[in-house]
């Protein structure tokens, strides 16, 4: 092969690595964070983490003020149900999908009652007999994220009750 | 042969070499200098959302992984003060403002690891909540190593750090046009 021949082999191949791995690594990351969460406490189960500090390497660039639950979801057999408790300040619950996308958020005002219920399925028209919020999911497997605020050290006790109430599971 | 398989497997190495590196700068730039400008602070219209493209997906996923999107959070990111120069603990910043229009907002300081920054004080952020207000209803906040009056945030010894203001459940015009928002200056000061 000529040198031009391979300047150009050469720079087609870099951009297909390029878009390749440009593509990939969101879902590398997930992944990645999906095994560590089933690991810990297995998948569509949640983990509690108490609230970030310095010594946190879960997560880039978390939050100090806010306590974080998580769950690695896997609705390939059975949708997956959360269940939780809503505190007096901001609450969120949101998900994300294999690509990072955040396809769905819920906090403490949206939800219609004190306790939210929700239930992330890949079926089009699931109905939950329990009554509550239905999302289909995007991609099969991915996060689900909760986020509690938490304003005074000194109610830190109070808030992980709530946090501990939350639930993910198979329904 | 030999020299063939040879210059074919290092023609290959390189490819790799190449696209690889140009990802990992294309992502950096993404995440530094992506998105809207306000002063020094920069967002974006689509970080986290369903129609974010593949180099905004890449740099969530590498600098600011699970974002929410902008109809619940807007995330403003400073890498450098108003007059351009990258943040550093080299240097003391005064971060001025007036209370933002969410229901709740916080500045936070990360290292260059995206972390939070290791401090005797386990401080890390202040918000809406916890930061002491001047007579205006203004806000003044310190960012240094060495300790100050007031609203403290300490930088403890990292070299390169970023702040990240965030507006959880922000005002409608904010999620709509998070350009517009009246955002605190940042103002350094290096020996």
């Amino acid at each position: 092969m000529t040198w031009p021949g391979r300047i150009l082999l050469v720079l087609g191949g870099a951009a297909l690595t390029h878009l390749v791995a440009i593509w990939a690594l969101p879902r590398i990351i997930v992944r990645v964070v999906q095994r560590r969460l089933a690991a810990q406490v297995g998948m569509n189960h949640i983990r509690h983490a108490p609230l970030p500090d310095a010594e946190w390497r879960s997560i880039v660039m978390p939050s100090p003020d806010l306590l974080y639950s998580a769950c690695a979801y896997d609705v390939s057999d059975r949708p997956v149900l959360i269940t939780a408790e809503l505190p007096d300040g901001y609450w969120s619950v949101s998900a994300f999908a294999e690509n990072t996308d955040n396809f769905f958020v819920q906090n403490d005002r949206t939800a219609s009652n004190q306790r939210a219920r929700v239930v992330f399925s890949s079926q089009p028209h699931f109905q939950d007999p329990g009554g509550g919020t239905v999302v289909q999911v995007p991609s099969k497997t991915g996060i689900i994220l909760f986020r509690q605020l938490v304003l005074d050290r000194t109610d830190l006790p109070k808030a992980q009750a709530i946090q501990r109430a939350a639930t993910c599971a198979p329904l | 042969m030999a020299r063939k398989i040879l210059t074919s497997t290092g023609l290959v190495a390189l490819s790799i070499a190449l696209g690889v590196g140009s990802a990992a700068l294309s992502i950096r730039w993404v995440s530094r200098r992506g998105g809207l400008q306000v002063g020094p602070w920069r967002t974006s219209t689509t970080i986290g959302g369903s129609d974010s493209g593949m180099y905004e997906r890449a740099a969530a996923a590498t600098h600011a992984l699970f974002v929410l999107n902008r109809s619940e959070t807007v995330y403003y990111r400073a890498h450098t003060d108003d007059g351009g120069g990258d943040l550093t603990a080299r240097c003391e910043y005064e971060i001025r403002g007036r209370p933002l229009d969410a229901r709740w907002w916080s500045i936070t300081a990360y290292g260059a690891d995206d972390f939070l920054i290791p401090n005797p004080e386990k401080r890390y952020s202040f918000s809406m909540a916890n930061l002491a207000k001047e007579p205006d209803g203004s806000f003044l906040i310190r960012a240094s190593a060495r300790p100050q009056p007031g609203n403290w945030l300490p930088l403890g010894e990292r070299a390169h750090l970023s702040f990240t203001l965030r507006l959880y459940v922000p005002s409608a015009e904010i999620s709509a046009h998070p350009e517009r928002a009246a955002l605190p200056s940042v103002t350094g000061r290096c020996p």
